[in-house]
């Protein structure tokens, strides 16, 4: 797999992550170099010609042995964030041994994929590396692997897949990361995989881990937050941080409504799409779906739906409008083969 | 292009869609009111006009349209079938 960086002023491109997990062990975590991740991880330099990247590595941190990583997400510009190596490796939780094989999913530019790195670099554990991060490739190393992070959206698409090649994969660690796992994925990974543990993880570039659960339920417990409030509008707060995410608190426990940035506004009235998704998700024969705002004359914008299964469009209809409110019903209902994820595998919201 | 009366059979197909098939097609007049007189909201009415758009390969272009005056079946296409044009 293809993938750069840019060290210090003097600029190196790498080209394996075997290399750039060298380059950690040997350059960073001792403290000896600082180093930009480009999110992108094809053979394209033309990004390092643009002097707003090579300065914000100059004025990085006094400090040495700090990455930094674009933050990926859905929507928007991505911003740079610095992270301590050392620290985050010294942070991170979660044992493991070297007999583990994690399954590299995600861009290595990114933190969810550089998490992965790290954990294995603490672990001893061993990584295993697709050629790219196409989703044939992945597929290919998973008889190979016996722990793998991904996201639920991915996690859809292996299960429209041949199951017995997946069922025979000796899965033991299942960790959801980078969009909310709902029970529906839980509960299907299980069925999958019935001897993995299954685990799923609120993280962000900017916060790095904040928590992870294996308790087999949705949301989280509101325990496992530190110094956490949330806001009129339903958004999260960490430390004061402003996480962008809509959560509600039910009992003890907390629960993920979407995006603020990702809201439609049909004629003044807010949806997040990951609520319409995940009634979507639960009918019958829906395999994977992605809900994702339609401009409109008349109301500004309108909800459009793709969505793959042997399911007729206006059967889904009539479900939808017993669950959701009207203006929360997708307006245009497609039946596609796959539905469109990012590069770093979560739904699009374009 | 499409024909005008091929816009008009797709919106009261639509229509009826949106309706969840309680009023069959051949029920609903060139000259019914969309909202008025076939009971369709300003929800279901973008729906249909979605769906409209998506027919004639084109998005409506805002400039111009008095949408007061968009009112019945007939309107609806007629302003379809123009914008196809332009």
């Amino acid at each position: 797999m293809y993938f750069k960086c840019w060290i210090g002023k003097s600029g190196y491109f790498v080209q394996e992550v075997q290399k750039l997990i060298q380059l950690i062990n040997d350059c960073i975590i001792p403290g000896n170099a600082n180093f930009l991740l480009s999110p992108s991880y094809r053979d394209d330099f033309s990004w390092i010609c643009d002097n707003k990247y090579t300065s914000c590595v100059v004025e990085s941190p006094i400090t040495q042995g700090q990455i930094s990583l674009y933050t990926s997400g859905t929507t928007g510009q991505p911003k740079i964030i610095w992270k301590n190596c050392h620290e985050v490796i010294l942070n991170k939780k979660g044992t493991g041994s070297q007999n583990d094989r994690w399954l590299l999913t995600f861009n290595p530019g990114r933190w969810a994929g550089l998490s992965v790195i790290l954990h294995t670099i603490r672990t001893n554990a061993q990584l295993v590396i697709p050629d790219d991060l196409t989703f044939e490739s992945i597929l290919a190393k998973f008889s190979d692997s016996t722990h793998v992070s991904l996201t639920p959206s991915l996690f859809r698409k292996l299960q429209l897949c041949d199951n017995g090649m997946l069922q025979s994969a000796d899965i033991q660690q299942l960790t959801f990361g980078g969009e909310y796992a709902t029970q529906k994925i839980l509960d299907d990974a299980r069925k999958l995989w019935p001897k993995a543990r299954v685990t799923h993880i609120y993280a962000s570039t900017e916060l790095g881990d904040v928590c992870s659960v294996s308790d087999g339920l949705e949301g989280y417990p509101t325990m496992k937050f530190i110094n956490w409030a949330i806001d009129d509008d339903g958004e999260l707060f960490l430390n004061g941080i402003s996480t962008g995410d809509l959560w509600e608190v039910n009992f003890d426990r907390l629960y993920y409504k979407g995006r603020n940035s990702e809201v439609i506004n049909v004629g003044g009235a807010k949806v997040t799409p990951t609520i319409v998704e995940q009634q979507v998700n639960s009918f019958p024969g829906i395999h994977e779906c992605r809900a994702y705002p339609i401009d409109n004359p008349l109301l500004g914008q309108v909800v459009g739906l793709d969505y793959v299964g042997p399911v007729e469009p206006l059967a889904l209809r009539k479900h939808l409008l017993q669950l959701l409110p009207k203006y929360a019903v997708p307006a245009k209902i497609n039946q596609v083969k796959s539905v469109q994820l990012t590069s770093a595998g979560k739904l699009s919201r374009i | 292009m499409k024909s005008f009366d091929e816009i008009v059979n797709h919106i009261k197909k639509n229509i009826a869609q949106v309706l969840l098939e309680s009023l069959p097609i051949d029920k609903i007049n060139n000259d019914d009111k969309l909202i008025a007189d076939l009971g369709i909201d300003s929800l279901d009415y973008a729906m249909v006009m979605l769906s409209g758009e998506e027919f004639i390969g084109k998005k409506v272009k805002e400039e111009g349209v008095i949408w007061q005056e968009i009112q019945t079946v007939q309107q609806l296409a007629m302003l379809l079938y123009k914008q196809q044009g332009d």
